[in-house]
Protein backbone atom coordinates (compact mmCIF):
# COMPACT_ATOMS: atom_id res chain seq x y z
CA UNK A 1 0.00 0.00 0.00
CA UNK A 2 1.42 3.30 -1.01
CA UNK A 3 -0.61 5.73 1.07
CA UNK A 4 -2.60 7.09 -2.07
CA UNK A 5 -5.92 5.49 -2.11
CA UNK A 6 -8.72 7.41 -0.98
CA UNK A 7 -7.51 10.20 0.14
CA UNK A 8 -6.70 11.83 -2.85
CA UNK A 9 -9.37 13.93 -3.72
CA UNK A 10 -10.69 15.75 -0.58
CA UNK A 11 -6.99 16.60 0.61
CA UNK A 12 -5.73 20.35 1.02
CA UNK A 13 -1.86 20.57 2.33
CA UNK A 14 -0.27 23.10 3.72
CA UNK A 15 3.58 23.44 3.82
CA UNK A 16 5.01 22.36 7.74
CA UNK A 17 7.95 25.41 7.89
CA UNK A 18 10.59 23.17 7.66
CA UNK A 19 12.01 24.46 4.69
CA UNK A 20 15.83 24.44 4.07
CA UNK A 21 17.82 26.22 1.20
CA UNK A 22 20.87 27.51 0.50
CA UNK A 23 20.40 28.65 -2.76
CA UNK A 24 20.84 32.51 -2.17
CA UNK A 25 24.64 31.66 -1.68
CA UNK A 26 26.85 32.83 -4.35
CA UNK A 27 29.04 30.52 -6.49
CA UNK A 28 32.82 31.13 -7.52
CA UNK A 29 34.81 30.45 -4.57
CA UNK A 30 37.99 32.14 -3.66
CA UNK A 31 40.33 29.61 -1.88
CA UNK A 32 42.96 30.72 0.72
CA UNK A 33 45.78 29.24 1.91
CA UNK A 34 46.17 28.92 5.09
CA UNK A 35 48.61 30.54 7.29
CA UNK A 36 51.17 29.18 9.72
CA UNK A 37 49.70 28.69 13.46
CA UNK A 38 50.72 31.83 15.45
CA UNK A 39 49.06 29.27 18.33
CA UNK A 40 51.20 26.97 20.92
CA UNK A 41 49.86 23.35 20.24
CA UNK A 42 49.34 21.90 23.44
CA UNK A 43 47.73 19.13 21.96
CA UNK A 44 50.28 17.07 21.06
CA UNK A 45 51.40 15.95 24.17
CA UNK A 46 48.59 13.75 25.52
CA UNK A 47 50.75 12.14 27.96
CA UNK A 48 48.83 10.84 31.01
CA UNK A 49 45.98 11.03 29.35
CA UNK A 50 43.46 7.53 28.99
CA UNK A 51 43.24 6.57 24.95
CA UNK A 52 41.61 3.64 23.38
CA UNK A 53 42.23 1.51 20.36
CA UNK A 54 38.81 1.69 19.34
CA UNK A 55 36.51 4.16 21.17
CA UNK A 56 32.94 4.64 20.86
CA UNK A 57 33.15 8.04 19.49
CA UNK A 58 30.85 9.17 17.05
CA UNK A 59 30.70 13.08 17.06
CA UNK A 60 33.36 15.71 18.35
CA UNK A 61 32.84 19.07 18.62
CA UNK A 62 34.88 21.97 19.38
CA UNK A 63 32.84 25.66 19.67
CA UNK A 64 34.02 28.65 20.65
CA UNK A 65 30.92 31.72 21.37
CA UNK A 66 31.52 35.62 21.28
CA UNK A 67 29.34 38.55 21.57
CA UNK A 68 27.68 38.69 18.43
CA UNK A 69 30.07 40.16 15.87
CA UNK A 70 28.32 43.82 15.06
CA UNK A 71 27.44 44.05 11.22
CA UNK A 72 27.55 40.41 10.39
CA UNK A 73 24.86 39.97 8.66
CA UNK A 74 23.03 37.20 6.04
CA UNK A 75 25.09 37.90 3.42
CA UNK A 76 28.22 37.39 5.25
CA UNK A 77 27.48 33.26 5.76
CA UNK A 78 27.65 33.91 1.80
CA UNK A 79 30.36 35.59 1.33
CA UNK A 80 32.27 33.39 3.90
CA UNK A 81 31.31 30.68 2.05
CA UNK A 82 33.23 32.35 -0.69
CA UNK A 83 36.16 31.44 1.31
CA UNK A 84 35.86 28.10 2.18
CA UNK A 85 33.76 26.40 -0.38
CA UNK A 86 36.90 24.60 -1.90
CA UNK A 87 36.87 22.38 1.40
CA UNK A 88 33.31 22.76 2.62
CA UNK A 89 31.28 22.26 -1.02
CA UNK A 90 27.72 21.88 0.72
CA UNK A 91 25.85 24.23 2.99
CA UNK A 92 22.53 24.61 5.03
CA UNK A 93 20.76 27.11 7.12
CA UNK A 94 19.59 26.35 10.64
CA UNK A 95 18.02 27.60 13.26
CA UNK A 96 20.69 29.54 15.67
CA UNK A 97 22.12 28.08 19.14
CA UNK A 98 21.54 29.81 22.27
CA UNK A 99 24.31 31.26 23.86
CA UNK A 100 25.23 29.81 26.72
CA UNK A 101 27.43 31.01 29.78
CA UNK A 102 28.56 29.00 32.49
CA UNK A 103 28.11 31.16 35.65
CA UNK A 104 29.48 30.71 39.19
CA UNK A 105 28.59 32.18 42.47
CA UNK A 106 26.36 32.13 45.19
CA UNK A 107 22.55 31.85 43.57
CA UNK A 108 23.39 31.08 40.38
CA UNK A 109 22.24 28.19 38.37
CA UNK A 110 25.05 26.85 36.60
CA UNK A 111 24.34 27.74 32.91
CA UNK A 112 22.72 30.56 31.72
CA UNK A 113 20.89 30.44 28.11
CA UNK A 114 20.29 33.81 26.77
CA UNK A 115 18.37 34.25 23.33
CA UNK A 116 19.24 37.05 21.30
CA UNK A 117 16.82 39.67 21.94
CA UNK A 118 15.40 43.28 20.43
CA UNK A 119 17.09 42.75 17.30
CA UNK A 120 15.11 42.57 13.90
CA UNK A 121 18.18 40.90 12.06
CA UNK A 122 17.02 37.75 10.93
CA UNK A 123 19.40 34.63 13.24
CA UNK A 124 20.46 32.22 11.79
CA UNK A 125 23.19 29.33 12.06
CA UNK A 126 24.63 28.02 8.83
CA UNK A 127 26.45 24.19 8.35
CA UNK A 128 29.23 23.77 5.97
CA UNK A 129 30.08 20.34 5.10
CA UNK A 130 32.69 18.57 3.28
CA UNK A 131 32.24 16.39 0.99
CA UNK A 132 32.03 13.50 2.82
CA UNK A 133 30.09 15.23 5.37
CA UNK A 134 31.90 14.45 8.03
CA UNK A 135 33.67 17.66 8.60
CA UNK A 136 31.37 20.51 9.16
CA UNK A 137 32.00 24.86 10.20
CA UNK A 138 28.98 25.99 11.82
CA UNK A 139 28.84 29.72 11.81
CA UNK A 140 26.34 32.11 13.67
CA UNK A 141 26.53 35.86 14.67
CA UNK A 142 27.72 34.51 18.26
CA UNK A 143 29.87 31.12 17.43
CA UNK A 144 32.42 29.16 15.30
CA UNK A 145 31.85 25.95 15.90
CA UNK A 146 34.10 22.74 14.01
CA UNK A 147 32.59 19.10 14.05
CA UNK A 148 33.98 15.46 13.17
CA UNK A 149 31.06 12.94 12.44
CA UNK A 150 30.80 9.55 11.66
CA UNK A 151 28.48 9.25 8.57
CA UNK A 152 28.48 5.56 7.66
CA UNK A 153 30.04 4.36 10.51
CA UNK A 154 33.26 3.23 9.47
CA UNK A 155 35.13 6.11 9.61
CA UNK A 156 38.18 6.25 12.05
CA UNK A 157 38.34 8.95 14.39
CA UNK A 158 41.11 11.56 13.46
CA UNK A 159 42.18 12.05 16.89
CA UNK A 160 41.83 15.44 19.47
CA UNK A 161 45.15 17.33 18.04
CA UNK A 162 43.93 16.81 13.92
CA UNK A 163 40.36 18.06 15.25
CA UNK A 164 42.03 21.12 17.26
CA UNK A 165 44.99 21.77 14.25
CA UNK A 166 41.49 22.22 12.14
CA UNK A 167 39.79 24.42 14.60
CA UNK A 168 42.76 26.16 14.56
CA UNK A 169 43.28 26.54 11.08
CA UNK A 170 39.40 27.69 9.99
CA UNK A 171 39.58 29.56 12.92
CA UNK A 172 42.47 32.01 11.75
CA UNK A 173 40.39 32.03 8.39
CA UNK A 174 37.24 32.65 9.41
CA UNK A 175 39.20 35.88 11.63
CA UNK A 176 40.90 37.10 8.25
CA UNK A 177 37.34 36.87 6.68
CA UNK A 178 36.05 39.28 9.36
CA UNK A 179 39.03 41.34 8.92
CA UNK A 180 38.61 41.77 5.38
CA UNK A 181 35.36 42.46 5.64
CA UNK A 182 36.15 45.06 7.80
CA UNK A 183 33.88 43.26 11.11
CA UNK A 184 35.44 43.25 14.16
CA UNK A 185 37.56 40.62 15.35
CA UNK A 186 35.33 38.42 17.87
CA UNK A 187 36.44 38.18 21.88
CA UNK A 188 35.69 34.47 22.96
CA UNK A 189 33.83 34.46 26.41
CA UNK A 190 33.12 30.76 26.01
CA UNK A 191 34.65 27.58 24.57
CA UNK A 192 33.07 24.24 24.44
CA UNK A 193 34.53 20.51 23.80
CA UNK A 194 31.48 17.77 22.84
CA UNK A 195 32.43 14.10 22.53
CA UNK A 196 29.33 12.18 21.85
CA UNK A 197 29.69 8.30 21.93
CA UNK A 198 27.26 5.52 21.10
CA UNK A 199 27.99 2.21 22.95
CA UNK A 200 26.22 -0.49 21.56
CA UNK A 201 24.24 -3.12 22.88
CA UNK A 202 25.83 -6.31 22.77
CA UNK A 203 29.28 -5.36 23.16
CA UNK A 204 30.15 -5.92 26.64
CA UNK A 205 27.09 -5.60 27.77
CA UNK A 206 23.46 -7.09 26.73
CA UNK A 207 20.81 -4.81 28.35
CA UNK A 208 20.01 -2.20 30.71
CA UNK A 209 20.03 -5.16 33.42
CA UNK A 210 24.04 -5.04 32.63
CA UNK A 211 24.72 -1.29 32.85
CA UNK A 212 26.93 -1.97 36.05
CA UNK A 213 29.50 -3.05 33.23
CA UNK A 214 28.96 0.53 31.47
CA UNK A 215 28.93 2.49 34.03
CA UNK A 216 31.63 1.89 36.98
CA UNK A 217 29.38 3.84 39.65
CA UNK A 218 26.05 2.75 38.87
CA UNK A 219 25.16 -1.23 40.09
CA UNK A 220 21.22 -1.30 39.18
CA UNK A 221 19.29 -3.41 41.40
CA UNK A 222 19.93 -6.99 40.32
CA UNK A 223 16.92 -8.52 39.52
CA UNK A 224 17.58 -12.50 41.07
CA UNK A 225 17.49 -10.73 44.92
CA UNK A 226 15.59 -7.46 44.66
CA UNK A 227 11.83 -6.65 44.07
CA UNK A 228 12.43 -4.69 40.24
CA UNK A 229 13.29 -6.28 37.94
CA UNK A 230 16.13 -5.39 34.91
CA UNK A 231 15.15 -1.51 33.54
CA UNK A 232 13.91 -0.93 30.05
CA UNK A 233 15.84 2.10 29.54
CA UNK A 234 18.00 4.35 31.76
CA UNK A 235 18.72 8.40 31.88
CA UNK A 236 21.24 10.44 33.67
CA UNK A 237 22.79 13.74 33.94
CA UNK A 238 25.62 14.76 36.21
CA UNK A 239 27.75 17.62 36.15
CA UNK A 240 31.21 18.17 38.00
CA UNK A 241 33.07 21.71 38.21
CA UNK A 242 36.22 22.10 36.47
CA UNK A 243 37.81 24.15 39.42
CA UNK A 244 38.77 27.19 39.98
CA UNK A 245 35.47 28.21 38.17
CA UNK A 246 37.36 27.23 34.90
CA UNK A 247 34.12 25.58 33.66
CA UNK A 248 31.86 22.80 34.30
CA UNK A 249 31.50 19.17 32.92
CA UNK A 250 28.11 17.62 31.75
CA UNK A 251 27.83 13.87 31.50
CA UNK A 252 24.62 12.48 30.32
CA UNK A 253 23.18 8.77 29.14
CA UNK A 254 20.55 8.26 27.09
CA UNK A 255 19.17 5.85 25.03
CA UNK A 256 19.08 6.92 21.76
CA UNK A 257 17.87 5.91 17.98
CA UNK A 258 20.56 6.55 15.94
CA UNK A 259 19.86 8.43 12.86
CA UNK A 260 22.45 6.60 10.17
CA UNK A 261 20.99 3.35 10.63
CA UNK A 262 17.40 3.38 13.55
CA UNK A 263 20.02 1.49 15.79
CA UNK A 264 19.40 1.61 19.08
CA UNK A 265 22.45 2.36 21.45
CA UNK A 266 23.51 4.31 24.87
CA UNK A 267 24.57 7.66 24.03
CA UNK A 268 27.02 8.98 26.33
CA UNK A 269 27.56 12.74 25.96
CA UNK A 270 30.61 14.56 27.69
CA UNK A 271 30.08 18.54 27.49
CA UNK A 272 33.02 20.61 28.65
CA UNK A 273 32.11 24.54 28.85
CA UNK A 274 33.66 27.15 30.08
CA UNK A 275 35.23 31.17 30.05
CA UNK A 276 39.20 30.93 28.55
CA UNK A 277 41.34 33.31 31.17
CA UNK A 278 41.29 35.79 28.34
CA UNK A 279 40.12 36.07 24.58
CA UNK A 280 43.91 35.13 23.25
CA UNK A 281 43.93 32.61 21.05
CA UNK A 282 46.48 31.08 23.03
CA UNK A 283 44.32 31.02 26.16
CA UNK A 284 40.69 29.82 24.16
CA UNK A 285 43.30 26.80 22.77
CA UNK A 286 44.72 26.17 26.26
CA UNK A 287 40.74 25.84 27.54
CA UNK A 288 39.97 23.25 24.91
CA UNK A 289 43.19 21.49 25.57
CA UNK A 290 41.73 21.48 29.55
CA UNK A 291 37.91 20.67 28.36
CA UNK A 292 39.45 17.84 26.28
CA UNK A 293 41.32 16.89 29.04
CA UNK A 294 38.37 16.58 31.52
CA UNK A 295 35.98 14.91 28.96
CA UNK A 296 39.07 11.98 28.67
CA UNK A 297 39.41 11.37 31.99
CA UNK A 298 35.58 11.94 32.84
CA UNK A 299 34.86 9.09 30.36
CA UNK A 300 37.20 6.64 31.59
CA UNK A 301 36.22 7.21 35.41
CA UNK A 302 32.55 6.98 34.54
CA UNK A 303 33.33 3.29 32.32
CA UNK A 304 34.58 0.16 33.39
CA UNK A 305 37.81 -2.00 32.74
CA UNK A 306 35.11 -4.30 31.23
CA UNK A 307 34.62 -1.78 28.56
CA UNK A 308 37.62 -0.39 28.33
CA UNK A 309 38.83 -3.70 27.51
CA UNK A 310 36.28 -4.13 24.53
CA UNK A 311 37.58 -0.41 23.36
CA UNK A 312 41.10 -1.33 23.45
CA UNK A 313 42.83 0.88 26.20
CA UNK A 314 46.07 1.40 25.55
CA UNK B 1 -18.66 15.67 -1.56
CA UNK B 2 -16.69 19.33 -2.25
CA UNK B 3 -13.20 18.84 -2.69
CA UNK B 4 -13.38 21.03 0.60
CA UNK B 5 -14.43 18.26 2.71
CA UNK B 6 -12.29 15.46 4.80
CA UNK B 7 -9.62 18.11 4.60
CA UNK B 8 -7.60 19.76 7.24
CA UNK B 9 -4.90 21.79 8.19
CA UNK B 10 -2.28 20.95 10.40
CA UNK B 11 0.48 23.48 11.11
CA UNK B 12 3.48 22.87 13.33
CA UNK B 13 5.20 25.02 14.84
CA UNK B 14 7.85 26.06 12.93
CA UNK B 15 11.55 26.64 14.41
CA UNK B 16 10.18 25.58 17.84
CA UNK B 17 13.18 23.70 18.90
CA UNK B 18 15.51 27.17 18.26
CA UNK B 19 13.81 28.46 21.68
CA UNK B 20 16.39 25.63 23.78
CA UNK B 21 19.21 24.81 23.72
CA UNK B 22 19.89 22.65 21.02
CA UNK B 23 23.49 22.20 21.77
CA UNK B 24 26.61 22.00 18.76
CA UNK B 25 25.75 18.40 18.04
CA UNK B 26 25.23 18.13 14.30
CA UNK B 27 24.00 14.46 14.46
CA UNK B 28 20.42 13.75 14.53
CA UNK B 29 20.40 10.52 16.72
CA UNK B 30 16.86 10.78 18.57
CA UNK B 31 16.77 10.68 22.48
CA UNK B 32 14.46 7.67 23.36
CA UNK B 33 15.01 7.99 26.96
CA UNK B 34 11.61 8.51 27.94
CA UNK B 35 9.54 7.86 24.56
CA UNK B 36 6.97 4.80 24.52
CA UNK B 37 8.44 1.55 22.57
CA UNK B 38 5.69 2.09 19.94
CA UNK B 39 7.06 5.55 18.94
CA UNK B 40 10.35 4.62 18.94
CA UNK B 41 9.68 1.38 16.67
CA UNK B 42 7.85 3.99 14.07
CA UNK B 43 10.93 6.17 14.53
CA UNK B 44 13.38 3.17 13.48
CA UNK B 45 11.01 2.20 10.74
CA UNK B 46 11.23 5.62 9.05
CA UNK B 47 14.48 5.33 9.28
CA UNK B 48 14.73 2.19 7.60
CA UNK B 49 12.68 3.90 4.21
CA UNK B 50 15.93 5.70 3.99
CA UNK B 51 17.98 2.13 2.79
CA UNK B 52 14.75 1.47 0.69
CA UNK B 53 16.44 0.84 -3.45
CA UNK B 54 15.38 2.70 -6.10
CA UNK B 55 12.78 1.19 -7.58
CA UNK B 56 11.49 -0.28 -4.14
CA UNK B 57 7.91 -0.70 -5.54
CA UNK B 58 8.12 -1.92 -8.77
CA UNK B 59 6.97 1.43 -10.14
CA UNK B 60 10.51 3.63 -10.73
CA UNK B 61 10.08 4.99 -7.13
CA UNK B 62 12.75 6.75 -4.25
CA UNK B 63 12.71 6.32 -1.20
CA UNK B 64 11.66 8.68 0.57
CA UNK B 65 14.27 11.71 1.00
CA UNK B 66 16.36 12.78 4.17
CA UNK B 67 14.15 15.89 4.62
CA UNK B 68 11.05 13.67 4.59
CA UNK B 69 12.40 11.13 7.05
CA UNK B 70 13.03 13.87 9.18
CA UNK B 71 9.75 15.65 9.07
CA UNK B 72 7.93 12.33 9.54
CA UNK B 73 10.50 11.63 12.64
CA UNK B 74 9.49 15.18 14.33
CA UNK B 75 5.70 14.08 13.36
CA UNK B 76 5.94 11.31 14.99
CA UNK B 77 7.66 12.64 18.26
CA UNK B 78 4.46 15.60 18.35
CA UNK B 79 1.49 13.42 17.76
CA UNK B 80 -0.22 12.24 21.26
CA UNK B 81 0.20 8.51 22.30
CA UNK B 82 -2.64 7.13 21.09
CA UNK B 83 -0.91 3.65 19.96
CA UNK B 84 1.38 2.52 16.66
CA UNK B 85 0.20 3.96 13.24
CA UNK B 86 0.37 2.01 10.00
CA UNK B 87 3.08 3.34 8.34
CA UNK B 88 4.38 2.74 4.30
CA UNK B 89 6.37 4.71 2.24
CA UNK B 90 4.82 6.48 -0.83
CA UNK B 91 5.23 5.89 -4.63
CA UNK B 92 5.69 9.54 -4.63
CA UNK B 93 9.20 9.39 -2.00
CA UNK B 94 6.62 10.56 1.05
CA UNK B 95 5.49 9.09 4.06
CA UNK B 96 1.94 7.82 5.14
CA UNK B 97 0.38 7.19 8.35
CA UNK B 98 -3.10 5.47 9.30
CA UNK B 99 -4.12 5.50 13.29
CA UNK B 100 -7.36 3.50 13.36
CA UNK B 101 -9.49 3.85 17.32
CA UNK B 102 -12.79 1.91 16.79
CA UNK B 103 -14.99 2.84 13.83
CA UNK B 104 -12.63 6.19 13.34
CA UNK B 105 -9.60 6.48 11.30
CA UNK B 106 -6.88 9.63 10.94
CA UNK B 107 -4.63 9.50 7.67
CA UNK B 108 -1.56 11.79 7.58
CA UNK B 109 0.53 12.13 4.64
CA UNK B 110 3.64 13.84 4.32
CA UNK B 111 4.74 14.63 1.07
CA UNK B 112 8.22 14.89 -0.95
CA UNK B 113 8.07 18.63 0.12
CA UNK B 114 7.60 18.24 3.48
CA UNK B 115 3.26 19.66 2.90
CA UNK B 116 0.65 17.52 5.55
CA UNK B 117 -2.19 16.65 4.03
CA UNK B 118 -4.63 15.29 6.39
CA UNK B 119 -7.68 12.19 5.85
CA UNK B 120 -10.16 11.59 8.98
CA UNK B 121 -12.48 8.67 8.19
CA UNK B 122 -15.59 7.33 10.31
CA UNK B 123 -17.16 4.13 9.40
CA UNK B 124 -15.16 4.14 6.08
CA UNK B 125 -16.23 7.29 4.60
CA UNK B 126 -14.04 10.58 4.41
CA UNK B 127 -16.04 13.47 6.81
CA UNK B 128 -16.44 16.93 6.28
CA UNK B 129 -15.53 18.75 9.26
CA UNK B 130 -13.53 21.56 10.12
CA UNK B 131 -10.41 22.53 8.14
CA UNK B 132 -8.53 23.93 10.49
CA UNK B 133 -8.09 21.50 13.22
CA UNK B 134 -4.92 21.72 14.56
CA UNK B 135 -3.11 18.45 15.83
CA UNK B 136 -4.23 17.26 19.31
CA UNK B 137 -7.74 18.10 17.88
CA UNK B 138 -7.30 15.57 15.18
CA UNK B 139 -6.77 12.98 17.61
CA UNK B 140 -8.92 13.80 20.06
CA UNK B 141 -11.43 13.55 17.83
CA UNK B 142 -10.04 10.57 16.84
CA UNK B 143 -9.97 9.23 20.51
CA UNK B 144 -13.01 10.52 21.15
CA UNK B 145 -15.29 7.69 19.68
Amino acid sequence: MCGTGRAGAGRRSLASGQTLTSDFFFNSPIRVAPKPSPIASHAMSDSGLPDFAQPPVDEVALSLQFPPIAGFTVPHFGLYWQWVRGDYPRSEIKPPITNITEEFGPGVAFARQMRIALTDLPEVRCWYFDDSGNRLVQVQRDRFVINWRKVTGAETYPRYPDLRDRLEREWTRFCEFLRNEGLERPKVNQCEVLYVNNIEYGKGWSGYGDLDQVIAALATPKAQNKFLPAPERMSMNVIYPLGESAGRLYVTFNPVVRARDGKEVLQMTLTARGAPKSASDDEVFAWLDLGRKWVVRGFADFTTDTMHKVWGKQ
Amino acid sequence: MSSAAATNIVQPAAHSRALVYGGISVNADIPVGSVELWRTEAIQKVIAFGKLPHNWDGRGSAAPGLGVRQAAIELLMRVPSVGAPRIVPTSAGGCHFEWSVGERELEISLEPNCRLEVLQVEHGMPLEEDPNLDLSALFGWLISE
